[in-house]
């Protein structure tokens, strides 16, 4: 057997280390760090992720050229033919007549240097529009999931400290709210708004930031259980029966057992709902629910192909883009939250 | 130099990556050493001493960690003779249930490889022709294939055809009775399939039959209830014997029991001993027992080995080892056990702790736990010493042409 | 077992009980107003709402002018004891009696979800184990990038881009529907020509709920695999290939078959979103359609049914794991 070098780094040689101690090990933020960039897909997933805030928050302050609602009146001109046929004494005669309509808004116009993914239906540019949209969507998923979690916290937390009782509701009213149906119920929703918009009590585009709203109110009870979960076994544990006999106030024991204990996984959690409330986001405006023009966010530029299927089969362009960025942003947190729980799972260990 | 003050004690990111680029290396080497394709011959060889059912000759089994190579087993020889009972002793971390996996090669593969040194084994398996197929034993013989005695050297076998030792040559019996058995499949089911592997040609009343034996011979009373039970409806005890069933049902030369008593209350831990010392007298066959357990040992075993921090530190017949301990550690060990005699309010201890595998120095390991320590500890780490024909020791005291001042 | 059945259903009725509470409050959002214009503007456009049905809808769910708290219950309770009577009202767009019209196109979206599952389960459970039993392997990392992609797709984007490519730019599949209009078919021509309308819908569905199967599966086989007594099984001389498809694989299928009893319910749900980019008579299309239209009595109807089929999900799923798990005794 060839002999190969096995690298073992020492500390330097003291003679009076015990030997137990006569070794280097990795800190614990060096192991945590290792562990989640081990996996490649974490560290390009943290690149999706960044590169996105990047192109969104900072895209429009180089690429100043088109703003969100600035509309193309450059002027687009059409040609329409038609085609007449006359019959006249057997001779047949065809007449064809060209029509040329000059229009106003430079609409549907393909990649160009003026435009680098085009224009839309209505003559915005596709470029700016991604990012001003994604804001949208970025921030409207980051606020659903920091309220949420915020939300679930409390709840379980409450749960589980209080016991009895009142864990026991709170309990049951998840089991209802997880047996809620997802977009359905948030489409009841929808269309009592529509009520709403009919009659001026609420603006047209508070419409998606009222349902995500909604939908945090019923997607807590995955973080609460989890809370709840956690305060549980940490009830048992031996460490918590001795910081009790030791007389530990409440905010110390939560400090400082209860919140390390829980974080990780309630950081895995975040991330992962962050892909799931971006997806969520996406779908209702999709369906048409989201933000109106002139504003817009990455699913509502989706939303044009429902209605022309001229643009879904030779205007790949102005849909296209959009659906990257949200798959882009899903995936990108997917990962995230994947390498997050491989390092932060102290069992998940290679 | 206060740079190099504070990153003491935790490893730089270099020295990280260093270690992983290493590992990665040595490791691909290893798994594809592992899980070639090879011809018998390979890995046939013979033993130096035909008394001798197993022969551990120099091995190093290690794990390679993301945070430096731990060499769990360092350089490990010793040997088991027909019939005979071992016992392996330590501490736990020592390295004794590692050395019992390099034999089962159960390592957890990738970090955990054999590195070098060879585990001798002295088979009872089939006759192979020249295309590796078994030769039909003549009509009326009691097996169908002819047998042979073989040597293999376990730790140059190559994956594929480790099935050949595992369970028929050399069972096992775990430290766990309540995790190792299968939730879902009943008694019989696992024990019968033990038969089915190992027998070619057995039919399902063959293999319940022998079950049913098996169950009969470690002491169930209701063999054929327990055989249709699933194993959450057993006891501990219970489980371990079932377990112990199963380990001796394809009839195996060798029976390694790692630790088979440590997760039992104490008096299923006596039923348990009773029912493997007497089980030595009617199989035929050696056992390796693994435990931290003096008295385990005391009982149970012929010969001794004392390992400390991956290395054999003494090793002899239980008498040797009892009534004339050597190493200091071993004195230490004997007297770290309660005695209902000694009159001491305190119970011994050995000072310190075990060393962290993954950087030992070149001195002896113990040196700085030790009471009798002369010059000569500081030097070189000390060769094994013989002391009688079956007693070996490992220190500075014992060796003659060291300087004792 | 018969008295853990009976416990656990008069749990899901207090489920049930609740959801039905949020969804009628959540419709009673809806102004009053806006519903009469709604209804009217309907009955005008020809559907086969008649004045007096619309009266003893109103009446029903309590939809008066200045409702008082007690005539919002008033109209909950009229409606809960409908709905217990399996009565879901008449939707205002179909004209027809909102069970019959769930029970008309339930069919559509059942066999496309059942032939979505079917390949699903047996696409996924191989690819998980590979995944599982070559850990940091290429193969893992292939497997786990899929996972990711399926997860990640939004069904709405996933579904446009097959029907624009597949269907519209190279024409291999029709671009929506259940049947071609055009043809006159019977016998098997026309079962062929279902089946060349919903490959894609199926192919869109696969794709998108494989991951989540895919990672379930390797989850559960790495933890197998890192147990005790597949360390039994190897040390008994077992093929690592029996270790993997028997004594490994027996025990991931726990978790797998229970989620598969979970399953069962759902597929009568409908895939809205698929449905709707396909424009396929499911559920869920012709749900969407009543909810753009604010058919109040559909709506209320298809949620209750969705809660409905979760309830009766869970249940399923705790029954399917006593029965495939012996160590699992209800009570």
């Amino acid at each position: 057997m060839d002999e190969i070098e096995l690298k073992n780094p020492s500390v330097e040689e003291e003679q009076d280390t015990p030997l137990d101690q006569n070794v280097r090990l990795m800190s614990p933020t060096q192991m945590l760090l290792r562990r989640f960039f081990r996996s490649k897909l974490s560290i390009l997933g943290l690149i999706m992720v960044v590169g996105l805030f990047i192109f969104c928050f900072l895209g429009p302050v180089f690429y100043t050229r088109w703003g969100e609602t600035d509309l193309d009146k450059s002027g687009k001109t059409e040609y329409a033919t038609s085609e007449t046929t006359y019959t006249v004494d057997g001779v047949t005669y065809t007449l064809r007549q060209t029509t040329e309509t000059h229009l106003v808004d430079n609409f549907l116009s393909a990649p160009s240097v003026e435009h680098p993914l085009g224009t839309d239906d209505q003559g915005y540019d596709v470029l700016a529009r991604l990012m001003y949209g994604g804001r949208v969507s970025l921030l409207v998923s980051f606020m659903t999931v920091f309220l949420l979690t915020v939300f679930g916290v409390l709840m379980g937390g409450i749960a589980g400290y209080f016991g009895g009782a009142v864990d026991n509701i709170i309990m049951r009213i998840c089991d209802v709210l997880m047996c809620l149906p997802g977009i359905p119920i948030l489409l009841i929703l929808s269309a009592a708004m529509d009520g709403w918009v009919s009659l001026d009590m609420i603006e047209e585009n508070m419409r998606i930031y009222i349902l995500m709203l909604f939908l945090t109110f019923i997607s807590w009870p995955g973080t609460a259980r989890l809370v709840r979960g956690q305060i549980l076994s940490l009830r048992e544990q031996e460490y918590m029966v001795a910081a009790e006999a030791m007389g530990y106030s409440v905010s110390r024991k939560i400090f400082k057992h209860l919140v390390p204990n829980v974080m990780p996984q309630l950081i895995v959690q975040m991330s992962l709902s962050l892909g799931s409330m971006i997806l969520y986001e996406a779908t209702l405006s999709y369906l048409n629910m989201g933000i109106k023009a002139p504003y817009t966010a990455w699913g509502s530029m989706i939303n044009i192909i429902t209605t022309n299927p001229n643009i879904l089969q030779n205007h790949l362009y102005v849909w296209v883009p959009a659906g990257v960025c949200i798959v882009v942003a899903v995936l990108g947190f997917n990962f995230v939250g994947d390498g997050l729980r491989d390092a932060l799972d102290p069992k998940s260990r290679r | 130099m206060s740079k190099e003050k504070k990153a003491r004690g935790y490893l730089s990111g270099r020295e990280i990556r260093a270690i992983t680029k290493a590992n990665k290396k040595v490791m691909k080497r290893l798994e594809a050493q592992k899980y070639r394709k090879a011809e018998e011959s390979e890995f046939l060889t013979e033993m130096k001493d035909p008394g001798n059912i197993l022969e551990i000759d120099n091995l190093h089994t290690y794990f390679f960690t993301e945070q430096g190579v731990v060499k769990a087993v360092n350089g490990v020889s010793f040997n088991i003779p027909k019939n005979a009972t071992v016992g392996i002793v330590g501490e736990s971390g020592c390295g004794k249930s590692v050395t019992s996996m390099s034999v089962m090669r159960l390592l957890q593969g990738p970090q955990g490889q054999i590195y070098s040194g060879s585990i001798r084994f002295k088979a009872y398996d089939y006759k192979l022709d020249e295309k590796g197929k078994p030769v039909p034993a003549p009509a009326g013989s009691a097996t169908p294939y002819e047998m042979e005695e073989k040597v293999y050297d376990i730790a140059q076998m190559p994956m594929r055809e480790i099935h050949r030792i595992r369970g028929k040559q050399i069972a096992m019996i775990f430290q766990e009775p309540m995790t190792s058995l299968n939730p879902v499949f009943t008694i019989g089911q696992q024990l019968d399939e033990v038969t089915f592997i190992h027998t070619p040609g057995a039919t399902k009343e063959d293999a319940k039959a022998r079950s049913i034996e098996m169950l009969n011979l470690v002491g169930i009373a209701m063999p054929e209830r327990v055989y249709g039970a699933f194993p959450h409806e057993l006891s501990g005890g219970m489980r371990q014997r079932v377990m112990i069933a199963m380990a001796l049902a394809a009839d195996p030369r060798l029976i390694i029991a790692d630790e088979p008593t440590t997760a039992l209350d104490v008096t299923i831990q006596a039923q348990i001993l009773d029912l493997l010392r007497n089980l030595k007298d009617k199989i035929d066959g050696s056992i390796l027992l693994i435990t931290h357990d003096l008295g385990v040992i005391a009982e149970m075993a012929d010969y001794v080995v004392v390992m400390y921090a991956g290395k054999v530190i003494e090793q002899g017949t239980v008498e040797e080892i009892f009534h004339n301990p050597m190493h200091p550690y071993t004195i230490g060990l004997q007297k770290s056990k309660p005695t209902l005699q000694s009159n001491d309010d305190t119970l011994f201890n050995i000072p310190g702790n075990v060393p962290n595998p993954i950087n030992m120095p070149d001195y002896c390991y113990f040196k700085e736990r030790c009471d009798k320590c002369v010059k000569a500890c500081s030097g070189e780490y000390p060769c094994m010493v013989q002391v009688s024909p079956t007693h070996f020791v490992a220190c500075h005291l014992y060796d003659k042409e060291v300087d004792h001042g | 077992m018969l008295k853990y059945i009976v416990k656990r259903l008069g749990y899901a009725v207090l489920v049930l009980l609740g959801v039905s509470l949020i969804i009628y409050f959540l419709t009673r959002l809806m102004p009053i107003d806006f519903v009469r214009d709604k209804v009217n503007s309907m009955a005008t456009s020809g559907a086969t709402v008649s004045a007096e049905m619309v009266d003893a809808m109103y009446e029903a769910y309590g939809l008066v002018e200045d409702a008082s708290f007690l005539d919002i219950l008033k109209g909950y309770f009229n409606w809960l004891s409908d709905l217990l009577r399996l009565d879901l009202g008449t939707s205002f767009k179909f004209g027809v009696p909102v069970a019959e019209k769930i029970g008309m196109h339930m069919g559509t979206s059942f066999v496309i979800a059942l032939i979505a599952a079917v390949f699903e389960f047996l696409i996924a459970i191989p690819l998980g184990i590979t995944a599982a039993t070559h850990q940091y392997k290429f193969r893992d990392y292939l497997v786990t990038v899929l996972v990711m992609i399926g997860i990640s797709l939004p069904a709405f984007f996933f579904g446009n881009i097959l029907k624009s490519w597949l269907s519209l730019e190279l024409g291999w599949f029709p671009s929506g529907g259940l049947l071609d209009a055009t043809k006159v078919q019977s016998g098997f021509g026309l079962l062929l020509d279902y089946a060349h309308h919903v490959c894609i819908p199926i192919l869109t569905v696969v794709i998108l709920s494989i991951g989540a199967r895919m990672r379930m599966t390797r989850t559960n086989m790495l933890e197998v695999l890192n147990s005790d007594y597949i360390r039994t099984a190897r040390a008994k001389g077992l093929k690592e290939k029996v270790v993997i498809n028997k004594h490994a694989f027996r025990n991931t299928l726990i978790p797998l078959v229970t989620s598969m009893a979970g399953l069962l319910p759902s597929l009568f749900s409908g895939a809205i979103i698929t449905e709707q980019v396909f424009d396929l008579p499911g559920i869920g299309n012709i749900a969407l359609q009543a909810m753009n239209a604010g058919d109040i009595p559909f709506i209320m109807g298809y949620n209750m049914f969705l809660a409905v089929l979760s309830v009766i999900g869970v249940l399923l799923a705790d029954l399917m794991y006593a029965i495939v798990d012996p160590r699992v005794k209800l009570e």
